[in-house]
Order: structure tokens, then sequence, then C-alpha cells
């Protein structure tokens, strides 16, 4: 499974591989994330497979794979309780990532309502009464106060509901049908907090050994995934703005020599945001100094939160964030939670940049604390602002190196902003893209989602599948990291439409953007935000499908976490499932010591919940693949044509009757 | 002299081999307490990939050492049954020994000064490396 690393192609960015060169040639004593993957080699199968388990002070445990002993746990646990209870606990931590992320939008929106934050407004009352509306609020009358009061009710509701009944974010969330579905097979959720608990307690040692009922509780955590990032995304649209087009640049071009620069690195837009109104405020303290303004940037999917809500550019994604402080003229990281690379303090010690953390949650050795607090955050956002100013005078003129590398970014495609691009073209917005699905003009569409994963040429996978998708007529819509990346590579503007679209998608997109006014054809890849929109995703598609009348399984949808890599993706990737999508991921998760849980990812999935996972290490591969799984599933809606056999695996009557080359027998027995 | 015989296609590159080997040649205490001791116990055998396998460098006992043929110190000498021997009192840690070896099979011991490698736990009735695979991936062909 680990490739040779010195014949490994590092990046496909051509700003991370001048500055990786730029490092090279540097005396930096900093060690960046492809240097430590390196000397990491070779790294433990036993790990890797998911078959050691360290839950009780019993073990380590570790199963023989070979199919000798031991093959079982002190405890007696075999390989598929073990790699089940591993996976398990992942998927817990991911929810819990994401559900206390809105969580925290929920405080603050509290906070505002109590009179204790006013730094903050609503600043979308029209999302506030929709989503107030649609989990069952009676809107008439009420002011919005009141109605915010009322929805953070019902969201505080959804983490510590006593009653069985299913969380509200899912209730109205779903398909009738999906809804009803899950039901039946009992993993509706009706509490965030207690799906993790009951995770955690199911794996204790010696509760749940069974692998079914195991993964079972794995789903249910995974849909109070769904709803924590459904929460995030909706409180997050009425308290900062829902996204709208926007355009912008990205890279790590838009850094400029002459600002004091700023990357806001993390997932919460809680801080950012007040940090942007203050900016402004602050320039002449920036031009005390010598600077020509401030120069706000963003990195992972904080980035992508302020990218998207104001074109603040995005400088690099999750792999490349220890070389923006390489580039010599970031004068400060602002870091809040998640994904934030712990080496950043010892690369922040090199230069003169400030790490400044704001979540106790999420201290960094090295780091200046400045704990944001919604009651105070316009004088933290000063602290802060003030901190980078100053640093501002300890560039070191010599090691400063901005690569000249940025690309024009079209992004903001909210849904209501997708509603709005179709109800130009036509007085049924889905009825429009439904039209469009059944002529063949949009063959399907491909969900990128999910990180960067150093054990994957950087951006290379989520680059090859894009390209292939939107080549193919399926319409990519993406977030997170592989969002950060098509931006990045210039993917999400009109030229991508004009040089690599296939010709209806390309028509669409153009007849799209003459309706709306726009100049040119709208992108090929559509930027719907950070890692918990994929709520919007979930959303999009959810009222696609109902206006055809069928569900997320039976549409002409992949999804694929090319460069997967957090606990977050492991719970997206598995609520994708359930809710009926083809899901692909290249880097295999650890559950291949159990051969068992192995085929319930990939088969028996499909037939409980109609979804499946895709593994699949070589991106060229898995293009075809999943460009496959979407011809098949036209076909099966009867709106494709049936030129050759493909099967839901996305192989052909070729690839499974071809004849498999035997493996060399290979001793490898010492000379 | 026992030969140990390493199975790339089921080594699990868990490196236990190489914490057991760093253990047994420690002067200290007891597993980890070995760990918070300096200075550190050097293992003689390393995990690492060769052409996208696992590869387990550790002394191969040449026919003919490089290791012997570069030492100008006489410290390295071979044995009737081919085991090569390293002799501490005469070493001098000029690490001539490090760059002849073909095979990266020889560590430094800069406390003391010393070269070291696989002394195939000469003391001891089995092979600490041996005895820590979890898979076989290691054994011993006497």
């Amino acid at each position: 499974m680990a490739k040779e690393s010195e014949m490994k192609q590092k990046s496909v960015d051509p700003a991370t591989l001048e500055m990786l060169e730029k490092v090279r040639d540097s005396d930096v004593d900093a060690t960046t994330m492809w240097d430590r993957y390196e000397t990491m080699q070779p790294q433990c199968r036993f790990g890797e497979l998911g078959i050691c388990c360290t839950i009780c002070l019993q073990g380590p445990c570790r199963i023989n794979p070979f199919g000798k002993e031991p093959s079982r746990g002190i405890c007696g646990a075999t390989a598929y309780t073990i790699v089940s209870r591993n996976l398990l606990r992942k998927i817990a931590a991911g929810c819990s990532a994401h559900s206390d992320h809105g969580r925290h939008i929920a405080h603050t929106m509290k906070a505002l309502v109590d009179g204790k934050a006013d730094a903050y407004s609503i600043k979308d009352e029209d999302k506030l009464r929709v989503v107030a509306q649609r989990v069952g609020i009676d809107v008439d009358g009420k002011d919005t106060m009141e109605l915010t009061k009322e929805l953070l009710g019902e969201a505080f509701e959804d983490f510590s509901r006593v009653e069985h009944e299913p969380l509200t974010w899912l209730r109205t969330t779903l398909t009738p049908r999906r809804l009803e579905m899950l039901d039946r097979y009992g993993v509706l959720p009706s509490n965030i907090d207690a799906a993790v608990v009951e995770i955690m307690h199911r794996t204790h040692i010696g509760v749940d050994a069974d692998p079914v009922p195991l993964i079972f509780s794995g789903i249910k955590c995974a849909l109070a995934d769904l709803a924590g990032e459904h929460i995030s995304t909706d409180l997050s649209d009425i308290l900062f703005g829902t996204p709208m087009l926007t355009f912008t640049e990205s890279n790590l071009g838009v850094l400029k020599k002459e600002s004091v620069n700023i990357a806001m690195n993390g997932h919460n837009p809680v801080l950012s945001e007040i940090m942007c109104d203050i900016a402004e405020e602050m320039k002449g303290a920036a031009e005390e100094v010598g600077a020509d303004g401030i120069n706000i940037v963003g990195i992972c999917c904080t980035g992508n939160e302020l990218l998207m809500r104001r074109g603040i550019p995005l400088a690099t994604n999750f792999a490349s964030q220890e070389l923006a402080i390489m580039t010599g003229v970031l004068d400060a990281m602002v870091i809040d939670y998640q994904c934030i690379l712990p080496s950043l303090g010892m690369w922040a010690n090199c230069f003169h940049t400030k790490l400044i953390s704001t979540s106790d949650l999420c201290r960094q050795t090295g780091d200046i604390h400045i704990e944001f607090n919604p009651a105070s955050a316009k004088e933290d956002a000063r602290r802060i602002l003030l901190l980078a100013i100053n640093a501002y005078k300890d560039r070191n003129e010599n090691a400063i190196h901005i690569p000249d590398v940025k690309e024009t970014s079209c992004v903001g495609f909210s849904v209501e902003q997708i509603m709005e691009i179709l109800s130009k073209a036509s007085d049924d917005p889905l009825q429009y893209l439904a039209d469009k699905l059944k002529e063949g003009k949009i063959q399907g569409f491909a969900a990128l989602v999910g990180c960067n994963n150093v054990k994957t040429c950087h951006d290379l996978n989520h680059l090859t599948l894009a390209k292939e998708f939107i080549k193919n007529d399926i319409l990519v819509i993406s977030t997170g990291c592989a969002a950060g990346a098509y931006v990045r590579a210039g993917l999400t503007n009109s030229k991508a439409t004009k040089d690599l679209a296939g010709e209806g998608l390309k028509e669409v997109l153009t007849e799209l953007g003459e309706k709306f006014g726009f100049d040119g054809p709208f992108p090929p890849v559509w930027h719907m935000g950070s890692c918990v929109d994929n709520s919007r995703i979930h959303d999009f598609m959810t009222m696609l499908a109902n206006k055809m009348g069928i569900d997320i399984k039976d549409l002409p949808v992949v999804a694929s976490a090319p460069e997967d890599m957090s606990e977050k993706a492991v719970v997206i990737g598995t609520w994708l499932v359930t809710t009926g999508w083809p899901t692909h991921v290249a880097v295999l998760p650890f559950i291949h010591g159990s051969p068992l849980v192995v085929q319930i990812a990939e088969n028996t999935a499909r037939d409980v919940y109609g979804g499946y996972f895709v593994f699949e290490e070589d991106p060229d591969e898995a293009a075809r693949k999943l460009v496959n799984i979407v011809k098949n599933r036209r076909w099966r809606l009867g709106i494709g044509e049936d030129k050759e056999t493909i099967y839901w695996s996305g192989e052909t009557k070729e690839d499974v009757f071809a004849e498999k080359p035997e493996v060399a027998a290979d001793g490898g027995e010492e000379e | 002299m026992k030969k140990v015989k390493f199975d790339k296609d089921i080594c699990m590159s868990c490196r236990a081999c190489e914490t057991a080997c760093g253990e047994r040649h420690s002067d200290h205490l007891n597993w980890p307490d070995i760990l918070l001791t300096e200075p550190r116990p050097i293992p003689r055998v390393r995990v690492s990939l060769k052409k996208g396998n696992p590869y387990l460098a550790r002394c191969q006992f040449c026919k003919n050492p490089k290791c012997m043929e570069v030492c100008e110190f006489d410290a390295i000498t071979q044995e009737e049954d081919g085991f090569v021997r390293f002799d501490a009192e005469k070493c001098t840690g000029c690490w001539e020994c490090l760059e002849a070896c073909p095979f990266d099979c020889i560590e430094k011991d800069e406390v003391n000064e010393v070269a070291i490698r696989c002394d195939l736990c000469e003391e001891y009735e089995n092979l600490a490396c041996v005895s820590a695979c979890p898979t076989d991936a290691l054994t011993v062909k006497e």
C-alpha cells in the first residue's frame, strides 16, 4: 500500500512546488509534511489494516492478517470486531468535530440573542425565516430575535433531546422515503451528543462485538454528523450571510509584500468574520508601520468560509499550510481549530510570523493565545490585528519569497444562489435541471469533497477526477480542501468551462451564464463551501431528487474524497453512503484487516441503503469507474444509453471477466 | 552461526523487532523505563522500504565483509563459522565501516564512539527481533 517515497511526486500545484524547492535550498530549521512522511516510512501495517486494538489495557492486541495465530485479541475480539470498533471511534470523532463547530456557532448566536455579543447581527433574515419554517416554527408575526431564539431552541434540542424522535435537522432535510427507510433500520439518531456517547460506550471493552450492529451504530452517528453539519451551515448563513457569487483570486500569489498579511486557518467563521470587519478600521495602524494595508487571506476551511462570503482570497489548502509561513511575508497565522498542523509552532519559530491560537480547544506549542470570546469579539480581534501589525516590522527582507501564482476564482454557489441562477433560465429551476439531466446535456453530478493526504500527490487526485468529470459532462460540486484545490488550480472560472468542459455541460453553463448576465459561462466546478457545507451538497441533490420524485440512490450522482485524510472525511463518507451516494475514497480507510467489513462497505451497504464505497487508489482508474457509475445510474433511471454493459461498481464486462494476472511468487528471502 | 530469514511479504512494518532489539541492547531497566534513561538504546535492526516493500536493514554477515576490509584498527574480525565480530575496545569511532557497508546496517554509538551492529544476541538463547515478530516474518535458520 505504501508507495516508494523517493519516486513520489509531491504536488501538482506550481506554488507548492516552488515553495518546496525554496525549503530544500534554504537552511530553515523546520520540516514539511512531505519530509516527515518520508521519515515515517514504512508505516505499520497493523494500523493500516485496522487490526491493532488499544481499547483496553490488556492490549495492544494485534491480529495476524495471514490467517495464523493470534486470530483473536486477549478479550476474544476477532478482526471484524476490532476493525469495526476502530472505525466507529473515527466516526464518533468526525461527528464530534463537525457538530461541536455547529454548537459553537449556536452559542455565539445565543450570546447575540442575550444581548451579549454586539459585534454580531442577523445578516440574513430571509434565511432565518426559511430555516425556521423548514424546522416547523410558526414564523408569522414574530420579530427577528424572537425567531432566532426559537430556532436556537430547536438547534440545542438536537444536541440534548431525551425522547426517541429523529433529529429535527434530519427529519426536515431528508427525502420522505429515505427518512422512512432509515427509521425502519433503526439508525435515526435523536440526539447528536448521545450518538457519540453511544459509540464510545458500544466500543468499550466487553460491549458490542457484532460488526453489523456496530456499523449500524456508526451509521446512526454519521447521520447525526449530517445534522451537525447542517446546523453549522444554516446558523452560519443566518449570522454571517448566505454566500452569493463572488470573484476573487487564489493561491500563494495572493500574499502581498507591501501589506500586513494575516492568514485565517481552521474551520469556524465566528472569529474570522469579525477580523475582517475590524481590519477595515485598523488600516491606519498598518500604515503607521509602513505597510499599505491589511491583507487577510484564508487557509483550509476558515479560508473557504471567508472565500464564499467575502471573496477573501484563499492562500493554500491543508497540505501546504506550512509553506505560507515559508514565504516570509506572513505576519500572523490565526488559528481556530481542526486540521491545524502541530508543526506550525516550529515554522513560526523560524520566521517573524506570530502563531495566534484563539480557542482553548486548539492550543499549539509556540503560540500566542488570545481566547476569542463573542462578548469581547471586537476587542479580541483588535488585539490579534495589533500583534500582526507589530510583527510586520520584524520581517527579514532576505527571507521573502512569494510565488507569482494565482488564479481567478468565481465562488459562492450556495443552494440559494444556484436556485437564483436557475430561475433566470426557467420559472421552474429544478425542472430545468432535471430536463438537462434527462436530455443528457448534464450527465450527472459529482460531489468532490474532502482533504489533502500526503500519501497521494498533493491535489493531483482532486484535479484528475474533476477534469475527467467535466470532460464527460458531469457537473462538479465541491467543498473543503478539494474545493480549495480547484480555486487554486483555476477550475472555478469561465476559462475552465471553455477549455475543459464537454459540449453538453459547456452549452448549459453558457446558457445559464447568458441568462444570468454573467460575463461568460459559469465555471464547471461549483465551490459550495467548507467541509460542514457538505450539507449544501446534500440539500441540493435532495431537492433535485424530490423534484424528480426519486431518491438520491436513483440519481446519476457520485461522491469522492480523492485525498481523504481526516476522521471528518470518514464520517462524511459514511453518511453519503447512507443517503444513497456511491462514494469513492482513494486512501484506504483502516478497515481492510476485515474482509467482512470491506464487504459491508462495498456491497451490503448498497443492498440496504443504495450507496456504497468504491476503494480505488489510482486516480485515472477511479475517474473511469465513477464516470461509469454515472452511466450505469442513468441507464437504470431510463435516461441513459445502453452502449456497453456497466455494473454498479463502475466496472465493465471486460473488467469483470478479464483474466487476472497471477501474482508472481517472490520469496523475499535475504541473500 | 544462527541465520535469520526475513520475509518481506508478511512483514507488517510494525517495528516490533526494532524496539525489542533496542531493549535487549540496553544496560538499563525494564521496558519502557529504558526510554526514560540516557543514553537511549540503539537498535541494531531497522525497518525501511526497498522498492515499495518492507526491508530489514540488519547485518548480513557477508562472506567477504567490506567493513572488515576498511577497518584500520583490526576491530572487525571474521570467525570460522562466518560470524563477524566487532571489538568495541579496538574501535575508534572513525565510521569508515559505516561508509563501506553496502547494506547500511552499521549504526553509530556516538556516546561511546563505537560502531555497532547485530551481534546475533550472542549472550542469549533467542534473538530478540525474531521473538518479537508478530507474524513470523523473521525466523531463525540454524
